[in-house]
Formats: C-alpha cells, sequence, structure tokens
C-alpha cells in the first residue's frame, strides 16, 4: 500500500516552456560506477516525461545494450581507472590517459561538435565528465556559446583540472577565466572541495540535493527491538573510501564485546582488494557478509520490505552526496552516517539519521546504543521517511532542474567561433597536452 | 589599448645575433607612435629569467617564467601566458612555430580577443601549418609580395618590410633541437620609413578590429 502524499506531478515545463536538452555524461546506464550515472537517467527520463526534446550524448557501452531514440553512445570513454591498465602500463601511457580523459579528447569535440550543429539543443546539461576530456568539451560549448547546466554530483571540475592525483593550480586559476554557467552542486562540500582546489565558479550557483524516485510507501511499522536481530546493510563500491574497513572493525568490536544478535550485508562491487578479506581476518565472517552486486531496484524493494534495520554509511569526508543512504532512509532504514559527508548537510544528525565520527569504534558505539535500546530508530526512521517523501523527491526538484535549464537556455550569448575552429582549437589542444605530458615525464625520468 | 605580441623572441637565445627583439621594438615603436602614442605594445616571451622592462615609449619587453624544464627555445612556453593574452585587447602572433604562440591561440580565441598573424611565407613541419591555424587568424600582416601569396584566403594587410625570417631564425626540423634552419646572418635592410609605414599599417588594423569588436560587443 502506497501513500499519496507526493502531489501528482506537474508535467507542463518550467515557465510554459519546451526546451531541446543536450546531455552529456561520461556514462550511462546500464553503464554505472555509482549513483552519478543513476541519478542521470532518472533525471532524462524525468525532462522527456515532461515534454522536453532530450538527447543523451554519451561514450561507447561497456557490454552490447538495447539503443534507444534519445541516446548517441558515440563518445569515447578513456577509461584510466581500468585495473589492468593501472598495473601493466608504463607510466608515461598512464598520464597521457589521463591527460585525454581530464583535458581535451579532440574526437570527443567533434562528436559533441555534431550533435550540436545536428541537434541544436536551447541548451547543454552536463553530468560528469571525466573520461571524455571534459574541459574541451567544455571549452567547446564556450566557444560556440551554448549555454550550459553542469550538475555537480562530484567536484568534476577539480577532476578536469588534475593530472592524477596533483591540482595542476595554474590550470585550476585559469578555469573559472573561461567557464561560465550555471552550476548545480549536491552539496557545499562539493563546492567547498573545487575551490580549495583554487577553482572558482563563475555565474550562478545552486545547491539541490539527490532524490529519491516512485511512490511514498505507507509508514513503517516495524522497527528494531533490543533483543532481536539487528540487520543492518551498506552498498555502494567495497573500498575503503567508502569505510568498509571501519565497518568490520566495527563489527568486530561489537563481538568483542560480546553483541552477536545483528548482521552486516554488504551490496556492491569490491573495488579495492583489501577490504575482501576483512570479515575473515577480524573473525567476523559470520557476522558481517559480502553479497555482491544488487540492482538499484532490488535494493530498494529490500528497503520497502524493511529487511534492513540500519543503513551503515561510513563514508569519506568527501563524500559529494551518497544516494543510497537516502533511498534507504525513504523507507525507513536508518541511515547511520559519518558526520561529515555531504549528504549529512542535508539531515538533521538524531531527527533524521544518526551521524557519528569516522572511526570504528564510534560506529561500534553507535550500534551498541541501539542494540542495547539506548536509541529508539522508530522516530527517527518515521521522521526521515517523511522528510524524504516531502522535499527529496525528483518530482519535486526538476521543476528547479527545469528553471535552471530554461534559465540558461534564455540567457544571451555570444558565440566566440565557429565549431570549426572549435574543433581546431581542441586538435591544437590536444595536441600541445600531449607533447607538454610527455617532455614533462622524460624530464622527470632524467631527473 | 594593450596588444600582446608573441613569437620571434624566443629564438634570440640561440641566433647568432638577436634580431628578432631589434626588429620587433622597432616595429612596435612605430604602431605606438602610429597611435599618438595612446598603445603600448608588450613583446612577450618565455625564458628562465622573468624580466619586465621598456625598451621604448609604450614597448615594454617582458620574458615570462618557463613551465616545466629545459625545453628547445621555441617550445618554451609559461603559466602566465593566458594571464597576459587576457589583459591584452589584440594578441599578434609573429610566427608560427613557437608554442608559445600554439598557446596563445588557445588562451585567446575562447576569449574572443582579436588575434593577428605574421604571415612570413616559410612553410614547415610545424603544429601550425598542420592545423591550418591562420584559417583562425582576424588579419594577416605580410612583410612581403611572396608571404601575401601564401597568406591569401584570410584578409591579408601587406605592411611591407625588408626583413626575412631566416635573417631572425626557423627552428630547424625535428628532431634537430635547438638549431636554425638556413640561417642568413645578414643585417636587416628595412629602413625607418618602411618600419613607419608598416607601423601605420598595423596600427589602421588593429583599429578596425577593435572596432568590429566593440560593434559585435554592443
Amino acid at each position: 500500500m502506497h501513500l499519496s502524499s507526493v502531489s501528482t506531478p506537474d508535467r507542463t515545463p518550467a515557465e510554459g516552456r519546451r526546451v531541446k536538452i543536450l546531455v552529456i555524461s561520461n556514462l550511462y546506464p546500464p553503464d554505472v560506477i555509482g549513483g552519478y550515472e543513476l541519478c542521470c537517467r532518472q533525471v532524462v527520463d524525468g525532462l522527456l516525461g515532461r515534454g522536453h526534446e532530450v538527447r543523451v550524448l554519451t561514450t561507447s557501452p561497456r557490454m552490447p545494450c538495447a539503443p534507444e531514440d534519445h541516446l548517441a553512445r558515440e563518445l569515447e570513454l578513456i577509461n584510466c581507472y581500468d585495473p589492468y591498465d593501472t598495473q601493466h602500463s608504463r607510466r608515461i601511457t598512464h598520464k597521457l590517459a589521463l591527460a585525454r580523459a581530464a583535458f581535451v579528447s579532440s574526437h570527443n569535440v567533434s562528436v559533441l561538435l555534431d550533435h550540436w550543429r545536428r541537434f541544436q539543443p536551447d541548451v547543454v546539461y552536463l553530468w560528469n565528465l571525466f573520461g571524455v576530456g571534459g574541459l574541451g568539451l567544455l571549452g567547446s560549448l564556450e566557444y560556440v556559446g551554448a549555454p550550459w547546466v553542469w550538475y555537480l554530483g562530484d567536484c568534476v571540475p577539480r577532476m578536469l583540472c588534475s593530472l592524477g592525483d596533483d591540482v595542476l593550480p595554474e590550470l585550476a586559476s585559469l578555469f573559472g577565466k573561461y567557464a561560465r554557467g550555471t552550476f548545480m552542486p549536491v552539496s557545499e562540500r562539493v563546492v567547498q572541495e573545487i575551490e580549495a582546489a583554487g577553482i572558482e565558479l563563475k555565474g550562478d550557483i545552486r545547491t539541490s540535493p539527490n532524490w529519491v524516485l516512485g511512490e511514498q510507501p505507507s509508514p513503517r511499522e516495524k522497527y528494531y527491538r533490543p533483543g532481536e536481530q539487528l540487520k543492518i546493510v551498506s552498498s555502494g563500491q567495497m573500498g575503503r573510501h567508502k569505510g568498509i574497513h571501519l565497518l568490520v572493525e566495527a563489527a568486530a568490536l561489537l563481538k568483542a564485546r560480546g553483541y552477536e544478535n545483528f548482521n552486516i550485508d554488504l551490496y556492491g562491487k569490491v573495488t579495492d582488494s583489501a577490504v575482501a578479506p576483512l570479515p575473515v581476518q577480524y573473525g567476523v565472517d559470520d557476522l558481517v557478509k559480502f553479497k555482491g552486486v544488487c540492482p538499484q531496484q532490488e535494493l530498494i524493494d529490500r528497503y520497502a520490505r524493511h529487511e534492513y534495520d540500519i543503513f551503515a554509511f561510513p563514508t569519506w569526508q568527501r563524500e559529494p552526496f551518497g544516494c543510497a543512504p537516502l533511498e534507504a532512509a525513504a523507507y525507513g532504514t536508518v541511515a547511520v552516517m559519518s558526520e561529515n559527508c555531504g549528504i549529512g548537510e542535508w539531515l538533521v544528525g538524531d531527527v533524521h539519521c544518526l551521524k557519528v565520527a569516522r572511526t570504528a569504534e564510534a560506529f561500534a558505539n553507535v550500534l551498541a546504543r541501539v542494540l542495547d535500546g539506548d536509541i529508539d530508530l522508530k522516530p527517527i526512521g518515521r521522521r526521515a521517511s517523511t522528510v524524504i517523501w516531502r522535499d527529496f523527491h525528483l518530482d519535486l526538484l526538476l521543476p528547479d532542474i527545469e528553471s535552471a535549464l530554461t534559465g540558461a537556455a534564455g540567457q544571451p550569448t555570444r558565440p566566440m567561433g565557429t565549431p570549426e575552429d572549435a574543433y581546431r582549437l581542441a586538435l591544437l589542444a590536444e595536441k600541445l597536452t600531449k607533447a607538454w605530458v610527455q617532455e614533462n615525464a622524460c624530464l622527470a625520468e632524467a631527473a | 589599448m594593450r596588444i600582446a605580441w608573441l613569437g620571434l623572441l624566443d629564438i634570440d637565445d640561440i641566433a647568432p645575433r638577436p634580431r628578432a627583439q631589434e626588429h620587433l621594438a622597432r616595429l612596435a615603436s612605430h604602431v605606438v607612435a602610429a597611435s599618438q602614442n595612446h598603445w603600448e605594445i608588450a613583446l612577450i616571451s618565455c625564458g628562465g629569467h622573468s624580466l619586465r622592462k621598456m625598451l621604448g615609449p609604450g614597448v615594454e619587453r617582458l620574458v615570462l617564467p618557463v613551465a616545466g624544464g629545459p625545453s628547445p627555445v621555441w617550445d618554451r612556453v609559461s603559466w602566465l601566458l593566458p594571464q597576459q593574452v587576457m589583459e591584452a585587447d589584440v594578441v599578434h602572433l609573429h610566427d608560427g612555430f613557437s608554442r608559445s604562440c600554439e598557446v596563445a591561440w588557445l588562451a585567446a580565441k575562447p576569449l574572443g580577443k582579436p588575434v593577428c598573424l605574421t604571415e612570413w611565407g616559410v612553410e614547415g613541419p610545424w603544429l601550425s601549418t598542420e592545423l591550418c591555424l591562420r584559417e583562425m587568424a582576424d588579419a594577416v600582416f605580410c612583410h612581403s609580395e611572396r608571404a601575401v601569396q601564401a597568406g591569401k584566403g584570410r584578409p591579408v594587410v601587406f605592411a611591407r618590410c625588408d626583413v626575412e625570417l631566416r635573417q631572425l631564425g626557423v627552428p630547424a626540423p625535428w628532431p634537430a633541437k635547438n638549431r636554425l634552419d638556413g640561417y642568413r646572418d645578414e643585417p636587416i635592410l628595412a629602413t625607418d620609413e618602411q618600419y613607419a609605414e608598416a607601423g601605420k599599417c598595423i596600427c589602421q588594423a588593429y583599429q578596425r578590429l577593435t572596432a568590429h569588436r566593440r560593434r559585435a560587443a554592443a
């Protein structure tokens, strides 16, 4: 049974205006790394549903997939995170790949300009541009006078001004001088991280959260009671950056204190080989299980069936948002999260979630308090669910996104030149980048 | 109004005689004079030691710190170059082979700055030639009839000045590093009258370009 407290979505485009939107994303489902790509598809479907003409330009699929009319999988993905390449490439090869991934790929600029000419969008909606030569794409759009809106689900401008982990401060300082548009970061944390790298975001900044989809369920009745089995879940990339090692350690601490009426299910791809053996090493393999990749909808169905009491999210400080705990909390699965991650900006600790320091000890302590009955999950779960369906539903956020897109589309822009010249500049930039990386690598080797 | 001049100057560091600065400083002084001393021209290159000094009224010499390590003189570039381009109203590239000129294209065109190019009529195995960058120039200046032929296809301004590129220095083809190709160790024969006339032509072209840009912006 579902409630219908989410008002029937208004399917009229913002300000009654239908716009042509060219969406650019490095990946698009079924190719996903995390929430970024899933959110992209959701918002594209939402915009199509509201009558806009949308074309998605993304990279060729990593696995065969069915064609879709509004989808052009024509960009090349420079996959510099491929584990084989990372481990086996020569250093210079890897650096060149990183440079193309972040700075410029003339092939991708050519594809973009071709779509720009043929589709003639009113506005370009940018998503994650890492891996497709994002700076080149952005520069080309600026050059032909294309208005753009950039959904920042991560500190992508920072990634685009870096070679690997190293931000190039000079490039970062140039970013703000050349790029001007509408930015939609998912949290202030994202903005701060970008600015801390020396990048100035010039233009309109509209912070807007991620969202949930679907219909609001009836309130969850059954919550954990002391003495029962406490069912804990986490999902996402299984790596240390997401704090999975802390969760295993927390389980070990709880076990050492005599708690065994809990279990932790971990869904997602193990991206960090160091975490896989941890449950055995800590002697908690009976309590902590890696369950593998689980499709998003299947996980949501599990939350909706109230299979879990707590969503543990010991993620790193630079987590831009975190869709997974939002989805879980929408169904009354209480999020226990590290205190300074992106989603923490949107939910109040002890009211809508539980926030703790990002240590195994802190997570063990809060879980122990739940197990002991010192923390009642029910009021927290209820409040979180209410606020999420009220304020974080895509249907409610879509008008803001539309407003940003139509607003940008209405801004007069002055093209600096023709698409032909934009492509020529991309070719020049690509060749100069290659020369620069190679020459500096030679210098480093010589040193 | 500020005009950034780039190109040729790097070669002075390896040429037997530093004629590039001599040539450009003379030409710049006449452009400034033709502007009734209203404009200033910065002669910009990249080098190991930063430098900023006035060469004459309205003519400044600027050496920007090189980014990265030592490289052939015409491959030098500086992270401060984009800032110089931003501060300029017009960018004038005096060669088609130095990296500072290539980077200046990248820095100037996205900002809508008028970019002028001096065409010498010498084709080489250079990126500028391969990509036909002169197609993007807002004005092409030629100092000789031969160069006019090479520069056709774009709006060409003939500003006669009897100076040949090989008197200033042309890079030898790869892999010869830091070597000049067919250097002609001859003095510049152009007269002061030629420089004055060329300066006037260039000044008028800059005026047309900046007026056009102002109209477009309005």
